[in-house]
């Protein structure tokens, strides 16, 4: 298989949350210290780890975020609904929204690259193990 | 997300798994994951932390090791060696689930036999999914797999001729044994038998023409013949067609001086330099072919060439003071005084002051300065102790030349104290002038 590499390739795929506010309280969902980290990023939803969230299932959501998407930055707003929570350890929460409202354009380029990366990473992987079978 | 197969339970209920990942927030995700898979959440550790993760590694032996590929200052990679201590690669679990996404990030961990590399943050059932996959494989190999293994145990414990029957009898377990045709290879390459070895390897690539054991299995047996315009020749096909990692990048470099190809020498830095780790071998053997670069552009008087590489093995080396003696002897020997000047002046902060610093200062300074300063430099550098023997020798001469021969005597004398060896050279000199 080859790769057509020239070893430098490197794709970036960073999505960082700005501000996040329950739409549905009328308030930040945490306060602006709160650490939150995305976890997954799929179709229309996004889960993320978030600190101190108050928040219940099916409230509304808004989000702001930077996107980084190779080596363009592009600035991210959506509105969506929490369809899954967790409670976990130390009053942090894991969230999934599905967003209603977005830029579907930018959306699709980040989770394609993503899963060009993905793709990336399990072809090198493969061609240079190839462990026949 | 759905369940695995009752199988993939029970084969997981057994085993313990190591998750080294920073983020508590990954961190949660995969433990779960495993638990929903059938791991019992007691076989489960976490660490956060390089020394935890290979204090568990050594106690616990999980079979499954999930790993960032960054901890800290360490590379995840690290503990697969650690893992791998305890269980056969071919059948334990080896994951890198990590932010960073370079292909020379990921043929790091292909070299270090991985099983699956999973990009952060994850695109739906990412990890689940190449996780099940990876059990699956390993779970049930195949005739084949077993007996490379089998053959690996073998060489393990240097048993080289069963090993060996043990890979010419996979080979015809499968159409296309490419693994087998590697491992026989490697063990013609212990044995120093070079033709056969490369015999193996390119029957594997006959097979796959790209495979990248064998092609790099071919690669390091000319290495070993001292065949480099056939090595030159062959690293080309592999940067052209695979991420270069850092084991390999020195050999290209090695392959790349020994064919006089110094022009490629510049791809090959660019690679260096966008490489995650290197190791203080690496650099060494970079620096040293971009020096090889730089003298025989020097030889060849074209200057500007030779600087091109001069410089880019001061980067390389961080300016260490023993590279920038080395360059700045070759360009005063080229009498290519201003420019040895501006690589004195590259002389690192912590490194000004040194007794190095004070030989090199003296070697530039004897082109420029008057004879009274050159002298009261010398002078100082002896009796501060900071003269080296050839610099002592090349004092004592100036100075014989400068009608001295007092103050000669005085330095042959101190000098002499330090280097009792050279006391026939220094007076050597002395009587020469007499």
């Amino acid at each position: 298989m080859s790769l057509k590499a020239g070893g430098l390739s490197k794709m970036t795929s960073l999505f960082e949350i700005k501000e996040i506010k329950n739409l549905t309280g009328n308030a930040p969902l945490s306060p602006s210290d709160a650490k939150t980290e995305v976890i997954t990023c799929y179709h229309n939803e996004i889960t993320f780890f978030i600190e101190k969230a108050k928040c219940a299932l099916d409230h509304l959501i808004s989000l702001k975020a930077k996107i980084e998407i190779n080596k363009d930055l592009f600035d991210f707003e959506a509105t969506g609904k929490i369809v899954e929570l967790t409670a976990l350890e130390n009053n942090a929460f894991r969230i999934k929204i599905k967003m209603t409202q977005l830029d579907k354009k930018v959306w699709q380029k980040f989770i394609d690259n993503l899963n060009k990366t993905q793709d990336r990473a399990d072809k090198i992987l493969a061609a240079m193990k190839d462990e026949d079978s | 997300m759905s369940h695995p197969d009752p199988r993939i339970q029970e084969y997981l209920s057994e085993l313990s798994a190591l998750i080294v990942e920073p983020s508590n927030a990954f961190a949660q995700v995969i433990h779960s994951s495993l638990v929903q898979f059938g791991m019992k959440g007691d076989k489960i550790f976490n660490a956060n932390s390089y020394s935890d993760a290979v204090s568990i590694i050594g106690q616990m032996k999980p079979k499954i090791l999930i790993t960032e590929y960054m901890i800290g200052k360490h590379f995840g990679l690290a503990l697969i060696d650690k893992q791998d201590e305890h269980h056969d690669p071919l059948f334990r679990i080896s994951i890198i689930v990590t932010k960073e996404s370079s292909d020379n990030a990921v043929a790091e961990a292909a070299e270090e036999q991985l099983d699956a590399y999973i990009v952060k943050p994850f695109s739906g059932a990412d990890f689940q999914q190449r996780f099940l996959e990876t059990v699956k494989r390993k779970m049930s190999p195949s005739t084949y797999l077993l007996k490379i293994r089998e053959g690996k145990e073998l060489l393990a414990k240097n048993n080289l001729a069963e090993a060996m029957d043990c890979f010419e009898n996979a080979k015809t377990l499968t159409p296309k044994p490419t693994l087998a045709n590697y491992y026989l290879g490697s063990c013609f390459l212990q044995q120093k038998k070079y033709d056969s070895a490369r015999t193996e390897f390119s029957a594997g690539r006959q097979h796959n023409p790209l495979h990248y054991k064998c092609l790099t299995g071919e690669f390091d047996s000319l290495i070993l013949e001292n065949k480099y315009k056939e090595a030159y020749e062959l690293s080309l096909l592999i940067r052209e067609n695979f991420p270069v990692t850092s084991v390999r990048l020195g050999k290209f470099f090695v392959a790349t001086v020994y064919t006089e190809h110094f022009n490629d020498l510049k791809a090959l830095y660019e690679l260096f330099t966008h490489l995650d780790y290197r190791t203080p071998d690496l650099i060494n053997l970079v620096s040293i072919s971009l020096l090889t670069a730089g003298r025989y552009f020097l030889r060849n008087r074209k200057l500007s060439e030779a600087l091109e590489f001069f410089e880019m093995g001061s980067v390389a080396t961080g300016r260490d003071i023993n590279f920038l003696e080395k360059i700045i002897d070759d360009l005063l020997k080229a009498n290519e005084i201003q420019t040895a000047e501006k690589y004195l002046k590259l002389i690192k902060s912590d490194d000004l002051g040194s007794s190095k610093h004070a030989q090199l200062t003296f070697k530039v300074s004897r082109f420029s300065l008057n004879p009274e300063a050159l002298t009261e430099l010398g002078r100082k550098m002896v009796f501060e102790g900071q003269a080296s023997p050839e610099i002592l020798k090349i004092f004592v001469a100036l100075l014989i030349k400068n009608g001295k021969k007092t103050l000669a005597e005085s330095v042959i004398i101190k000098g002499c104290e330090s280097f009792p060896n050279i006391r026939k050279d220094l007076y050597a000199i002395l009587e020469k002038a007499n």
